[in-house]
């Protein structure tokens, strides 16, 4: 008797869970049967090697998808993530191998991607313009301000002590600086829902001039977003540049489509106001998944990127019928 | 006059969810004459004659037109059958030209029902345009926005001539236009009128109804109070009395007269503002005090109270709070100085729809205090004591706000301003569009929250919400104030008048000042 109550009491808090997150688990419930699914279609799938191959993947998209998923919260987009990324790992190899020290060149790195991000927020929030444009126009100057400070070409031969930061495990195959971005996750998500920062995330996605008649000052507030946006990307791309020891000025480029796809399918609103941390993580690995079992299956790239198309759609086509149900 | 009516419209009945806004009203409008459809703001007018012209459908009802039983479901039909409609937003395309717009819907002036005629239409355009005299002012070939307001409403109504129109709707037509070019328009429906054309007109303005009207028929919460009578019949206060004139319960609650300490605690001095539409407005409320800021809509009630609040900046003018100057165009600045505004759009600016209630809820709190942590224990707190005392019907304070009734949705708006506890409250509309125990709840809260020394201000185009709530009322017009008065030497025929006339109508002063007449 005791133990059905129990179980009627836990069946009742799992309700109570889906209830109030509906698409976060029908999300964590496709990943779910998907992981089942690719391990019984391929042996391959779930080996320790190919499982740290998709946690690699996945991990350079986790970071970019925090600071997506806070612009996208306040009803903006950031479409500079990837190449903001490319610029930093750029700017911070070019100042190790100038300065001779790895602080430096991280130091660099963080501060030009924070400062990137600022200017995004400035000319969304003070200058009042669209987010798509304004982002879109620094992806372009990102990119090429990448090939211009490498004269396009690769800088290799980074300092071996630098690639540590990526290389020391806890246990072999699961580095540090997976639980750093662990550890990261956890600080956003409690950020969100604990400070002031991040209910003015959500109410700017919300409704604007009625936080505006609260006394908040939105122009400032929308800056911030962007700001961590930039800081994420900055933090990606020190991670990318420390794990191979070079960099290349491609990395990042097309990036931004699958931070934003994973907040997306994390069941976020590009209206804004809606969405959650744990969505976009069970986003990032949903994606991962699926590329990664594509590749063992042995699906052209081409089709590959359709198919990753066709699920986006389908994400915000789901969320749009959801949200419109609850009227 | 022909003895048959050319409509008759017949025992029509509308609902829009709670409200029954056309409540068994009949319409009998002869050939030739103008028919004035009158009331108050939401009486039902508009609505009578959008279920007449097809925009809307009647829940119940008949017309005949003519002696013939007929069924009108489309504008389009309408149309065909000869009844048009002009209303205050144009239905017109504004970079198009003139000649463009009037034959818009005309199938014959296009060649094989796809290019328009334009030697045709532009000719046609000419003709009508000569039969008002108008063919020199105005040139069939510039686009529409190029005219003036009074010229496009003329086009308006040559659109329904186009059409062989017998009966043409005015909702408003006055509404944007100077008194020469209301001359104007006159002279056009004159000589339609002369023709045979009827017209049936809705205006707020008194004097340009006495002038041009020959029948009336006045609404009031969409029952019919008088139908279709000769307008020589009605002098100004007659036809006040009968669109205002009804009985008040003690609905509003006790009148619990505060302390009898009265302070000044907001101060407005020669406020002008919106690009000089609001025009030099001074006045004060008081500790303890409700006070009513009423008049017509598009008085420049709103516009007044956003510029106090810091929602919209302004041109000129002071506020104090309690002597000290505010900013201007900050809220945060009015609401640290303890202002409290609900907007009247509750969820284009008051609410977060999509947001939990408890976030709602104590968003406005917890943004003004200091620190960056948000303080969960005692928003949970505030949540459940609001909820509570304000008697808001909350199935879970987690759900979004979305999910609640207009009327709980409208106390959590007020909870929100409550918690801030401010000692100047002002509520825009606070009671549209909620039902009556959420009414009277309100009334209740405000009278009580007024009794312990908070200054209310609240915007109303409900009369007799104002003079059931208020200690004092303050009547604009045209972005100028045009009376201020106790509520106690008030009635619905003096408030009435000074909002459309900005004076006390004839032989009715009841001795109560007159500012700026």
């Amino acid at each position: 008797m005791k133990a059905k109550a129990v179980l009627a009491a836990a069946g009742g808090r799992i309700k109570g869970i889906i209830s109030n997150n509906p698409s976060e688990c029908g999300v964590g419930l496709s990943t779910a049967a998907l992981f089942v699914i690719l391990c019984v279609v391929s042996p391959y799938f779930f080996t320790p090697r190919n499982m740290s191959n998709v946690v690699s993947q996945v991990a350079i998209i986790a970071i970019l998808a925090i600071g997506e998923t806070f612009v996208i919260l306040t009803g903006g987009i950031d479409l500079s993530v990837g190449n903001t990324m490319g610029l930093c790992s750029m700017i911070t190899a070019y100042t190790i191998m100038g300065s001779q020290s790895i602080a430096v060149g991280i130091l660099c790195g963080i501060l030009s991607g924070i400062a990137i991000g600022t200017v995004n927020g400035l000319l969304v929030g003070y200058a009042r313009m669209p987010a798509f444009i304004v982002t879109m126009g620094m992806m372009s100057i990102t990119r090429n301000a990448d090939y211009l400070l490498c004269g396009g070409r690769s800088i290799t031969g980074l300092p071996e002590r630098f690639g540590t930061l990526t290389s020391a495990s806890l246990v072999p195959g699961v580095p540090y600086y997976y639980i750093a971005i662990l550890l990261l996750y956890m600080l956003m998500g409690w950020m969100l829902s604990n400070t002031k920062l991040g209910r003015y995330t959500y109410a700017l996605g919300s409704n604007e001039q009625a936080t505006r008649l609260c006394g908040v000052n939105v122009k400032f507030q929308r800056v911030i977003p962007y700001a961590i946006s930039g800081l994420m990307s900055s933090l990606a791309g020190i991670i990318l540049v420390s794990r191979f020891l070079a960099c290349d000025p491609n990395y990042g480029a097309g990036n931004e489509m699958d931070a934003i796809a994973a907040v997306v399918i994390g069941g976020a609103s590009l209206v804004g106001g809606k969405g959650t941390l744990i969505g976009t993580v069970i986003g990032v690995f949903l994606m991962g998944f699926i590329k990664n079992g594509l590749d063992i299956i042995g699906v052209s790239p081409y089709w590959q990127g359709v198919a990753v198309g066709t699920i986006i759609i389908l994400a915000v086509v789901i969320e749009r019928i959801t949200s419109r149900k609850k009227g | 006059m022909a003895p048959t009516p050319i409509l008759r419209a017949r025992n029509m009945y509308k609902r829009y969810g709670t409200v029954q806004a056309v409540n068994n009203v009949s319409l009998d409008v002869y050939p030739g004459e103008v028919h004035a459809l009158m009331g108050e703001n939401g009486a039902g007018k508009s609505t009578m004659s959008k279920i007449i012209t097809g925009i809307e459908t009647p829940d119940a009802g008949t017309v005949e037109l003519e002696g013939k039983r007929v069924v009108i479901d489309t504008p389009l039909t309408a149309i065909e059958h000869g009844i048009s409609i002009v209303m205050q937003e144009f239905n017109a395309i504004p970079h198009l030209p003139v000649y463009e717009n009037i034959f818009l819907g005309h199938k014959e002036m296009y060649k094989g029902g796809v290019v328009l005629d334009r030697r045709r239409a532009v000719r046609e355009t000419r003709e009508l345009l000569a039969l008002f005299g108008m063919e020199e002012q105005i040139d069939p070939s510039s686009p529409l926005n190029t005219l003036s307001v009074a010229e496009q409403q003329i086009i308006e109504i040559l659109k329904a001539v186009a059409y062989k129109s017998k009966i043409i709707f005015l909702d408003e037509p006055t509404a944007s236009l100077t008194s020469k070019e209301v001359g104007m328009l006159f002279k056009v429906i004159r000589r339609l009128k002369a023709e045979g054309v009827a017209f049936v007109i809705i205006s707020h303005r008194f004097n340009e109804i006495f002038e041009i009207s020959d029948k009336i028929t006045v609404l009031r919460d969409g029952l019919p109070v008088v139908e279709g009578e000769d307008m020589s019949s009605f002098d100004e206060q007659r036809l006040v009395r009968a669109m205002v004139g009804r009985e008040i319960t003690d609905f509003f609650g006790e009148q619990a007269r505060g302390t009898a300490e009265r302070r000044c605690m907001l101060k407005v001095e020669r406020l002008c503002g919106r690009g000089g539409f609001l025009k030099d407005i001074s006045f004060e409320a008081y500790s303890g005090e409700i006070l009513g800021l009423s008049g017509l809509v598009g008085a420049g009630r709103s516009e007044l109270v956003r510029c106090i609040f810091g929602a919209d900046g302004y041109d000129s003018g002071r506020v104090l709070v309690e002597g000290r100057l505010l900013p201007k165009g900050s809220p945060r600045r009015a609401i640290r100085a303890g202002i409290g505004f609900a907007t009247e759009n509750r969820k284009e600016e008051g609410l977060f729809l999509n947001l939990a209630v408890l976030v709602n809820l104590v968003f406005a709190k917890t943004a003004n205090r200091r620190g960056q942590l948000l303080p969960h224990r005692s928003e949970v707190r505030d949540t459940l004591d609001m909820i509570d005392r304000l008697g808001a019907r909350v199935a879970d304070f987690r759900l979004p706000a979305r999910s609640l009734s207009g009327g709980n949705q409208q106390k959590v708006v007020l909870s929100k301003w409550l918690l801030t506890e401010p000692k100047i409250l002002i509520l825009d509309e606070p009671t549209r569009g909620i039902d009556i125990l959420a009414k009277s709840e309100i009334y209740n809260l405000m009278r009580s929250l007024a009794a312990r020394g908070m200054c209310i201000v609240i915007v109303s185009s409900e009369l007799p919400e104002i003079l059931g709530i208020c200690d004092r009322v303050i009547v604009m017009k045209d972005g100028a104030i045009v009376g201020d008065m106790p509520v106690s030497g008030a009635s619905e025929e003096l408030i009435m008048s000074y909002a459309s006339f900005g004076k006390a109508a004839q032989g009715r002063t009841n001795g109560c000042e007159g500012v700026g007449m």
